[in-house]
């Protein structure tokens, strides 16, 4: 009965030991990844972001005169529904296996999409008028109706860039980037400030899309605490050719 | 004959060219008509775009009160950053101030009656917050909560930034032409004004007014919007829209537009200019297209006009000129000839000649005038043989006078080297008795008539009585040696003319040579029949020159 007891309190000891070992382990780990992730934020140099001239194409208008009240305002990109911000590099994704893309305002909200290969894509329509959105020469997106207040969904498969368009609205254009090794986007707002909560420690290349081109790319290297990347400068596709 | 002949080959040739001139007339006409027709089309687009054009001034023009309109400039200005209850509690007021801008534009117009002010008031209305959220719109969607947004469309996007501008939109499935304006209060942007017409307020009619009555129709896709078919039927089958629609291609920007018709006629086509245009929105001008089938139409399509214009002095000018032309020469080759053989068988007829000079035509005219004396011939010698009684008088005494016995034809020649032939004084023709010598005279005598002579009826006489019989070579007129030497002279000149007119030689022919033979057969005729003179005569035989010695008593 002595030896039995004592047998039990050496295996309660044991076990006990190696539970607590355990915990501790698991909590140092965590405690340690908690530790190396950082918020990174930013800022893209907006004003100096000048768009080509697509809307003065001959034959859209027959008229398109100043109102000669007020000077007219530069023609600006709309940083949040046309940019997007994505890290990329090796490490933990931080991107939601589901992602909601608004058909909103007549266009796409956001119109430069990033996603990982897998990923699905859900466009909502806010607006009060139909989109017929599709991918031209692809066949997962034909052209489908989507009612006011209707849904859609696109599951992504391979890496590469698919263009959007709508056969109802001919000024509708978006742009699906699948990139694998990518692990967090962000969408800039009105002034160009972005924001990445949780960014893991390392090495990382920071781009901005607009479209289908990239207008800028940054390395950066995320540590143990905060980032703050120096204002980014955008280069306008034309300008770069 | 050349020229009379000619003249035919020039009325065939002429017949030709009129009927190929017909010919070509329609096809040169046909493709005159293509051409036109082209033309026309494309004057018809930029006068149709020009109208577009300035209806879209017109347009952004209609909206410049309620741009300026303070109340709703307010409503514009507290939307900018309201949440969607704010939204609607603004709503129904930029509903009403949108109301009222369209009784403005109304009664600016002046359009009292019901078609005016449906051409005038918009089909569809928005008032858009500076962020292009719809803060009230008119229309099919009037009664949708407001926030829904049209940021992206390049005309708001444009009219946010200030610019006033037009497009065509495809909005709701329906196709609107759009005019936008900038709402400014105060000193900043804080919205914009929006509204559109749809293609169905008899636009294309009012168009085709313009177009000279053309067909025009406006489609989306195989979709007609609106159109105007053509009342004038003159040119030929109106195309039709459901016609226009379904020809037309499938890429309007970039093609020429010009198309033929199944039916016949012909179609400009050309996007919209606006965004509408990627989704198929174009119009179409059209117009008949009428070929004439027949050469014979050309002549329909001739107006008044047109035959008052034709220089119709040049061209009667032309007929006379070309009948008096053809008048001359019918009577330079033909009349005058026929009219000379006429006369002189008729003289033969009346007995005031014996036979016809041959010299005195050409050609064919000189061929019949030797057949007829070649027929007087041989109807005198059946005369003879048919009455030998009368052979005697008629041979001797009364076509040839009186002359001695003789047995030789008085036919004599010159050789070609212009020696008198041997024998060259005519052998006495055998079997003819002597004739009592008759007096010269200037016409033949009759012959007397007799039931076994029937004269030829070239030579018989009108009344029916036998004609007179060749009379006998022109006597002489005087015995005088100046008589005699004039006499063959003259002889001399119609036998060298005569040689010369059937080809035979007179280079060695002298007068001198010619006096000699003369002279040498006047002497033996005298000595053979005692008679006073000799008289020569120049006559064809077989196709050359021959002289006739006749006796004088």
């Amino acid at each position: 009965m002595g030896r039995a007891a004592s047998l039990v309190r050496v295996f309660t000891t044991r076990r006990t030991l190696s539970v607590l070992a355990a915990a501790l382990a698991l909590t140092t780990a965590l405690y340690s990844a908690e530790a190396l992730a950082a918020e990174v934020t930013g800022k893209l140099l907006l004003a100096t972001y000048r768009l080509p001239a697509k809307e003065s194409a001959p034959g859209t208008f027959n008229w398109e005169i100043e109102n000669g009240v007020k000077e007219v305002t530069a023609d600006r990109v709309d940083a949040k529904r046309e940019l997007a911000v994505v890290l990329v590099g090796d490490g933990a994704p931080a991107f939601p296996e589901r992602m909601e893309v608004a058909l909103s305002g007549g266009g796409l909200l956001p119109s430069t999409i990033v996603a990982r290969p897998g990923a699905t894509l859900l466009f909502v329509n806010q607006d009060e008028i139909a989109h017929e959105l599709y991918a031209p020469g692809n066949k997962d997106l034909p052209p489908e109706a989507v009612a006011p207040r209707g849904r859609r969904s696109l599951t992504l498969k391979d890496a590469g860039v698919i263009e959007l368009r709508d056969q109802l609205l001919s000024h509708l254009t978006g742009t699906i980037h699948v990139i694998p090794n990518a692990i967090a986007v962000a969408s800039p707002d009105a002034s160009g400030v972005f924001t990445f909560p949780e960014i893991p420690a390392g090495k990382y290349t920071l781009k901005v899309l607009h479209g289908k081109d990239e207008i800028a790319s940054k390395e950066v290297e995320v540590g143990p605490k905060a980032l703050s990347i120096d204002p980014i400068a955008l280069t306008a596709p034309a300008a770069k050719e | 004959m050349l020229l009379s002949r000619f003249w035919y080959f020039v009325l065939a040739l002429s017949a030709a060219f009129a009927v190929g001139a017909a010919l070509l007339s329609q096809s040169v006409v046909n493709t005159r008509t293509d051409q036109n027709l082209e033309e026309s089309l494309l004057r018809d687009r930029v006068v149709l775009e020009a109208m577009l054009r300035l209806e879209a001034r017109a347009r952004l023009d209609r909206i410049a009160f309620i741009s300026v309109d303070g109340t709703l400039g307010g409503l514009l200005r507290q939307a900018r950053d309201a949440d969607e209850k704010k939204l609607r509690e603004l709503n129904a007021q930029a509903r009403q101030a949108l109301h009222g801008h369209v009784k403005r534009m109304v009664d600016a117009a002046g359009a009292t009656d019901a078609d005016k002010r449906s051409e005038i008031e918009p089909d569809i209305a928005f008032a858009l917050d500076i962020n292009g959220r719809i803060l009230a719109q008119l229309g099919p969607m009037e009664p949708n909560p407001p926030g829904s947004s049209l940021a992206t469309f390049p005309l708001v996007r444009r009219a946010l930034q200030g610019y006033l501008r037009d497009d065509v939109w495809v909005y709701d499935r329906r196709v609107y032409r759009m005019a936008a304006r900038p709402v400014i209060a105060g000193s900043e942007y804080v919205g914009a004004i929006l509204h559109g017409y749809r293609y169905d307020k008899g636009i294309a009619a009012k168009l085709a007014a313009n177009l000279g009555n053309a067909t025009v129709v406006f489609f989306q896709g195989s979709n007609v919007l609106t159109s105007h078919i053509s009342t004038d039927t003159k040119g030929g089958a109106v195309p039709q829209a459901a016609e226009i629609v379904t020809a037309a291609p499938k890429q309007l920007a970039g093609h020429k537009g010009l198309i033929e018709l199944p039916g016949g006629g012909r179609a400009m086509y050309a996007p919209i200019v606006g965004d509408a245009a990627t989704q198929g929105v174009g119009y179409a001008i059209a117009r008949p297209r009428h070929l004439l089938t027949r050469p014979d139409e050309v002549f329909a399509s001739v107006s008044k006009d047109d035959v008052n214009a034709l220089p119709w002095p040049l061209l009667a000018g032309g007929v006379v000129l070309l009948t008096g032309l053809g008048l001359l020469f019918m009577y330079l080759e033909r009349d005058r000839h026929m009219k000379s053989l006429t006369r002189k068988t008729a003289e033969i007829v009346s007995g005031d000649r014996d036979r016809l000079i041959v010299t005195e035509w050409r050609g064919a005219y000189r061929k019949l005038a030797d057949q007829i004396n070649q027929a007087i011939d041989k109807w005198v010698e059946k005369a003879a043989e048919a009455a030998p009684s009368l052979r005697r008088k008629a041979d001797l005494q009364e076509i040839l006078g009186h002359t001695p016995e003789t047995t030789g034809t008085p036919f004599f020649g010159f050789a070609s080297d212009g020696e008198p032939p041997s024998g060259a004084v005519a052998k006495p023709a055998p079997a003819v008795p002597p004739m009592p010598v008759a007096p010269v005279r200037e016409k033949a005598p009759v012959l007397p008539a007799t039931p076994n002579v029937v004269p030829p009826p070239a030579i018989r006489s009108q009344a029916g009585a036998p004609a007179p019989l060749p009379p006998p070579v022109q006597a002489a007129t005087g015995n005088g040696a100046g008589d005699e030497d004039a006499h063959w002279r003259e002889v001399y000149q119609q036998y060298i003319s005569t040689r010369k007119q059937c080809g035979e030689p007179i280079d060695s022919l002298t007068f001198e040579k010619f006096g000699v033979t003369l002279k040498k057969t006047r002497d033996q005729l005298i000595e053979k029949h005692g008679a006073a003179a000799v008289r020569f005569s120049v006559q064809v035989k077989e196709g050359k020159a021959a002289l006739k010695a006749q006796p004088v008593k």
